[in-house]
């Protein structure tokens, strides 16, 4: 009982941990709580929810595919949105950043309707067993996909020229271009790498929960920006215990209280947790300039 | 000027007595003054203040409830009651923003949205699970007590209480924070006081708009205010142009006639708007009135014909 | 050549053992100063030796992690900058901090905050308490703009006037408070020898005219010289020289920090 617990909250944490990099990572780069992300996860769903009945495609297929495809979207709404409001107040580049959440929720409800879809099992569902320990296959396969990306992304940044760049671009913006740091190149690589782990995400809640509709992006993805943000933003080892922490705390909530208590728990952990440390558990503090 | 104003009430007032306006028409005219109220309070903390909040939804679910519950539960059924509960949904909006505005306020620029987004969530959320209010099916049994005069009233209140506010000491304070906090600090401006201050101020006319709203519709449930309200006054607010009055309610007004004029779109006026938001943006970052402010709305002896 | 504490019967300002370190960098360690009222002292010192964290530990904007901070006999030291600021005690920036969006007399005009003596629904209401009060400062600040040439341009918007303008619109509004101690970060940042000369006897006038003592920050000999009576130099955190502007050329660890090492040694 207590494993499958454990199960659950870890398959729960990979999903906000995959999508609360992509806040993370943004916010290092630009400075912006790009308040799209969420919906671009939904965007993810619904993409391999296309490839998966229209195209007939595999899950091997579909997991690469999508995570190009929507990176692809994340790029491109950098290039056109935020691109020409990098030096404009900070106000309009967060405004714009809600509208481009709010067109891809409307559009995709005007293309496919409000009604909620089923995501087809893209996968049989094996229960394995072992002694009193049981899994399902679907979990074992998310919790494990996850992980390994979020390793390569962590050796991505730390050992690959791009990550260094990003890593620069994060801490000095003014500077980083003085040593020969292409931004734009590596803000587009990071709204792409971002929006895939979004799109994987999305593919992984169709399995896990399989029914998708246009508004899932608004609090699945609002619960991965409080991950983010108690892990620290800005910071990408503190998404993934964010994100962790958000799904323990989610499934052991469900636990015990009803359903409607969710939200109240989980924003309440974020007021507390800003409460005793306003950076995150790993945000550096921030020092004011005078 | 005064004169003006007088008429304004006149006119709602003989529309409410002797029901001359087409219903449609006054519903549209009372939403585009809350939306006004909404608007224009907004603006003093993320216009004037330079903060961003993304809470006034939470704010104007508190003052709706709680208005709602006066005029249902505590007062008697009778419409002289309405502005006391109308009242009392502003303090406790108010008392919120207060309980909020004091930790909000400590750290860095992005705290505060963060902050006030998790109060939306959480307010939502109270709300759904609470009791006495009817939870997620909603608080019904609320009387129809919102009319033309009173929304008129209301609106032109809390507009000439913002204005004499910004043109005030208190206002100077309130835009030294957002030009330089820390130069404002040291030139004797207790900016945590003015913070506070603003957020306090701004909660309570939500509050006002909310209660406002409820006996309008007559019917509240906490979706209503949802992140998505938030989101349209925050849209409204940047639409017209933040830190101007007139910007304010020229971005209410514009957004809420365009979106019943654009019915017949259907869903796809809500395609279209964040498009052209975004465009505006883009194009004009400072909204449609680029920060100019009407000299009706700078008194007279701050009005110097300048231009800003 | 250090100042005799106890001879001095108008002491206004002192400083004991000022220390500060961000995140353990020292930026300023045991750092002393006593200033008698009407005197101009300088702080002279290299870009990094900590001059303006000294001025930002005074006012309050940060906390010192050690030392105390005493103006007219009562400790400032720990208080929020706006209570010390009502004090008596103004300042300037080194890259001048005006409210850009503000007209240049609304810029001087905050400055009253903290005297404020009408509650906000004074504001509201536009009592007759508001326009009193609203009245008198704006007829200070208009005087104060006056007197530093500024009153044709009191309604422009402030960040629209050329440099040497805001410089003055700062110290209107730092001396809108009726402070007794002035202090001014590298007001000739960025100037020329002719701007500095101006500069110079703008600064004796603020001193006549407002009856202010004055601490200044400076990185160039030449101002420092020219307007101060006390200097106090640092070199890497430490005090090298302490006392008045006249012994300055005697003290071989100035000339050898100022002019170097050959000049000290040709002096011998």
């Amino acid at each position: 009982m207590i494993v499958q617990q454990a199960l659950n909250a870890l398959q729960l944490g990979s999903i906000y941990a995959l999508i609360a990099l992509g806040y993370s990572m943004v916010y290092g780069v630009l400075r912006l709580i790009n308040f799209a992300h969420g919906d671009i996860f939904m965007i993810g769903s619904y993409a391999a929810l296309f490839l998966a009945v229209y195209l007939n495609m595999p899950i091997a297929l579909i997991l690469p595919l999508a995570f190009c495809a929507v990176g692809l979207l994340g790029v491109t709404i950098e290039r056109l949105a935020y691109r020409p409001l990098r030096t404009a107040p900070r106000a309009s580049a967060v405004i714009t950043a809600l509208g481009v959440g709010l067109f891809l929720e409307t559009i995709t409800l005007a293309v496919v309707g409000p009604e909620p879809k089923k995501f087809p099992a893209l996968i049989d569902l094996n229960i394995i067993t072992i002694g009193a320990f049981t899994a399902t296959n679907i979990q074992i396969i998310i919790i494990a996909v996850s992980i390994a990306l979020m390793t390569a992304l962590d050796r991505l940044i730390a050992k690959t020229k791009t990550g260094m760049a990003m890593r620069a671009l994060s801490w000095d913006k003014t500077y980083a271009p003085l040593f020969g740091i292409n931004v734009d190149k590596i803000i587009s690589f990071t709204f792409a790498i971002g929006a895939g782990l979004a799109a994987v995400a999305g593919i992984f809640v169709g399995l896990a929960y399989p029914i998708i509709d246009p508004y899932m992006g608004i609090i699945v993805g609002w619960k991965a920006f409080v991950s983010a943000v108690i892990g620290g933003i800005g910071n990408v080892k503190g998404a993934v215990v964010g994100g962790f922490l958000l799904g323990a705390v989610e499934i052991l909530s469900a636990a015990f209280l009803p359903s409607t208590y969710k939200d109240m728990i989980v924003f309440g952990l974020l007021l507390i947790i800003l409460l005793f440390r306003p950076s995150g558990l790993f945000g550096v503090p921030v020092q004011k300039k005078v | 000027m005064g004169l003006l104003l007088v008429a304004g009430f006149a006119a709602a007032f003989v529309c409410d007595t002797f029901n001359l306006a087409d219903q449609y028409l006054a519903q549209i005219i009372m939403y585009i003054g809350i939306n006004v109220i909404l608007t224009v309070s907004l603006n003093l903390v993320n216009g004037y203040m330079g903060e961003f909040s993304v809470g006034h939804a939470a704010f104007m679910a508190v003052g709706a409830y709680a208005a709602s519950f006066f005029s249902v539960s505590v007062f008697p059924q009778n419409p002289a009651f309405f502005p006391l509960s109308l009242f009392a949904g502003g303090i406790c909006a108010a008392f919120l923003g207060f309980m909020i505005a004091v930790p909000a306020f400590r750290a860095r620029d992005d705290y505060l949205a963060i902050i006030t987004l998790a109060l939306i969530m959480i307010t939502k959320s109270v709300l759904e699970n609470l009791p006495w209010f009817g939870g997620p099916q909603g608080y019904h049994g609320i009387q129809k007590y919102t009319n033309l005069s009173g929304v008129y009233l209301c609106t032109i209140a809390s507009i000439m209480v913002i204005r004499n506010i910004v043109y005030s000491n208190f206002g100077r304070g309130i835009i030294a924070v957002r030009d330089d906090e820390v130069a404002a600090n040291l030139v004797s401006v207790d900016t945590k006081q003015v913070k506070i201050l603003a957020f306090v101020i701004s909660s309570f006319f939500a509050g006002i708009a909310g209660g406002l709203f409820a006996h309008l519709i007559q019917f509240i449930n906490p979706r209503t205010f949802s992140i998505l309200k938030s989101t349209d006054i925050l849209l409204m607010l940047y639409l017209g142009g933040s830190g101007t009055i007139i910007g304010s309610i020229l971005g209410a007004a514009i957004w809420t006639v365009l979106i019943e004029a654009l019915r017949f779109l259907g869903i796809w006026r809500f395609v279209f708007a964040p498009v052209a938001l975004v465009m505006l943006m883009i194009y004009r970052p400072l909204g449609i009135m680029g920060g100019r402010e009407w000299r009706l709305f700078i008194p007279k002896e701050n009005d110097h014909g300048r231009k800003k | 050549m250090i100042m005799d504490e106890k001879n001095s019967t108008k002491l206004l300002f002192r400083v004991n053992g000022l220390s500060h370190s961000f995140g353990g960098l020292k930026a300023v360690s045991n750092f002393n100063l006593s200033v008698d009222s009407g005197a101009i002292w300088g702080i002279l010192g290299p870009n990094g030796a900590g001059k303006t964290t000294v001025f930002n530990l005074i006012t309050g904007v940060y906390k010192p992690d050690e030392g105390e901070i005493i103006f007219k006999n009562e400790y400032i030291d720990g208080l929020p900058s706006p209570a010390i600021i009502a004090q008596g005690i103004a300042r300037t920036f080194q890259n001048i901090r005006l409210f850009k969006s503000m007209s240049v007399l609304d810029n001087v005009r905050t400055a009253a905050y903290g005297n404020l003596s009408y509650p906000l629904w004074s504001a509201v209401f536009r009592t007759r308490q508001y326009h009193n009060w609203e009245n008198r400062v704006r007829g200070s600040s208009s005087a104060i703009l006056e007197k530093f040439g500024l009153a044709d341009r009191m309604h422009e918007q402030a960040a629209s006037l050329p440099y040497g303008q805001q410089r003055k619109i700062e110290l209107a509004r730092a001396l809108l408070s009726k402070p007794e101690l002035l202090l001014l970060d590298e007001p000739g940042a960025g100037m020329n020898p002719a701007e500095l000369h101006n500069l110079a006897e703008l600064i004796l006038w603020v001193r006549k005219e407002f009856g202010v003592t004055i601490i200044l920050i400076e990185h160039r000999m030449q101002l420092v010289v020219k307007l101060c009576d006390y200097v106090k130099v640092l070199d890497f955190g430490e005090t090298i020289f302490d006392g008045m502007t006249s012994g300055l050329g005697q003290s071989e660890a100035v000339v050898k920090a100022y002019f170097g090492e050959d000049q000290a040694d040709a002096r011998h």
